[in-house]
């Protein structure tokens, strides 16, 4: 049966927010509230108590002197009907062109590809990667100008698995995912299957990355655990080989290309798109 | 390439365990941002304030981008921890569930003053007693 909920507006300001607040999320029991300047509101599931929780909450909003007169005078009441809230921005994501070659295409929508498309099948789910994040795409035109027929890649924080998946497709002959979230490696698996890549990449579960020698290394991770994982980073690229290492905010770029340079890589370029950049470095052989 | 602001929504949620459910899926589902990105970068920055209400604003920009700040628990949430107690009263003018001391309830605003718009402690104190009496705490008169 579809859940319905009662939406509570209480007109409110500035420090007396949080006293109603506090009816809202112990007295009446709601979840948490949202507040705007001139109001609160908190929601509560249509079920059998909610008529005895709602005299209650009028009852208390009148017992505080804070609100002024009778404070359960003014409250609003809108019923609201279960949505799929969490996939709502679905409807945003659409294929997209990314590079010269790269179309990220989300599962649901239709596409017809073009003779030299490399298309990704994409159902990110709760997971991190629909190439609607800029270091996404930074990192996928990295890969296309990078990967040739025959290397091995590793993927670290793969999230949906976009960047292994890309690599793969762009001709790469491997790929080992990892990331620590089981989520994303349950999303990642589920990504590399609907691709039929899955006898190519290898997901997982792990907060380093993978042991070996690898052509090309990809960390879309942040920069702070880019530094931290630097020396893992350029164990497992083999010499002359490559790191591509983004969702690094630019101010923090000064700091990620100096961690690189301090374990022995050598800094090729930086890519930006908006306030985000992409590290290209190659270990030197 | 400046981005526009096309809204700001402040929520008051359970640390740790965000959901798309009410208040947090009708609040933003209307922007069309990828909640599911929040909703996890949320729970794995509060994941060691389980069982504290931690707010958030969340400022929502017109490529469906989103920045967000936490703030600093709600009094009632300040309120509980001094009294030991797992919540408030369901029946706040008749069932009490505790009382602070005037000392208690002055440490518990001076922590909330910066978040507070009260321009003295005098002020802060108010809010707090009030927000004590909303969760059927008794506040002692000094």
């Amino acid at each position: 049966m579809e859940q319905r909920w009662a939406a509570m507006e209480i007109p409110v300001s500035g420090d007396a927010q949080e006293i109603v607040g506090a009816l809202l999320t112990e007295a009446a029991g709601c979840y948490g509230y949202t507040a705007t300047p001139q109001a609160v509101t908190g929601y509560l599931p249509v079920d059998e108590r909610l008529e005895n929780t709602l005299l209650r909450l009028r009852e208390a909003l009148d017992a505080t002197p804070e609100l002024g007169r009778p404070g359960s005078a003014e409250i609003t009441i809108r019923f609201v009907a279960e949505e799929d809230w969490a996939t709502a921005w679905k409807q945003y994501f659409k294929p997209q062109q990314i590079g010269e070659r790269i179309v990220v295409k989300p599962t649901w929508e239709e596409y017809a590809p073009r003779p030299r498309d490399v298309i990704i099948h994409i159902d990110p789910g709760m997971a991190f990667g629909t190439g609607l994040h800029a270091t996404t795409r930074l990192c996928l035109r990295a890969l296309e100008d990078s990967v040739t027929s025959g290397m091995t890649v590793a993927d670290v924080g793969t999230g949906s698995g976009i960047l292994a998946i890309g690599a793969i497709l762009l001709g790469a002959t491997s790929a080992i995912a990892t990331d620590n979230d089981p989520v994303a490696v349950r999303i990642a698996t589920e990504n590399v299957q609907l691709n039929e890549v899955d006898d190519r990449i290898n997901v997982r579960e792990s907060s380093f990355p993978p042991a070996g020698t690898f052509d090309i290394v990809v960390a879309n991770i942040l920069a702070d655990v880019i530094l931290n994982l630097k020396e893992e980073l350029v164990n497992a690229i083999k010499p002359g080989g490559l790191l591509i290492a983004s969702g690094i905010i630019e101010n923090r770029a000064g700091n990620v290309r100096d961690g690189l340079k301090s374990v022995g890589l050598s800094i090729v370029e930086t890519r930006e798109e908006g306030e985000w950049v992409a590290i290209l470095a190659r270990k030197v052989g | 390439m400046a981005k526009k602001v096309v809204g700001v929504v402040k929520l008051a949620i359970n640390a740790g365990k965000a959901t798309p459910a009410p208040p947090i899926g009708p609040a933003l589902g209307g922007y069309g941002i990828n909640m599911m990105e929040f909703i996890k970068g949320y729970n794995e920055k509060t994941k060691d304030m389980i069982g504290s209400i931690v707010p958030v604003e969340i400022t929502i920009y017109d490529d469906r981008s989103f920045t967000y700040v936490t703030k600093t628990p709600p009094a009632s949430d300040l309120i509980k921890k001094a009294l030991g107690i797992p919540a408030g009263s369901g029946v706040p003018n008749k069932t009490k569930v505790g009382t602070l001391s005037a000392a208690q309830i002055r440490e518990i605003a001076t922590t909330k003053m910066p978040d507070l718009n009260a321009s003295d402690i005098e002020g802060a104190i108010k809010i707090i007693a009030g927000t004590a009496r909303s969760m059927g705490v008794n506040v002692e008169k000094n």
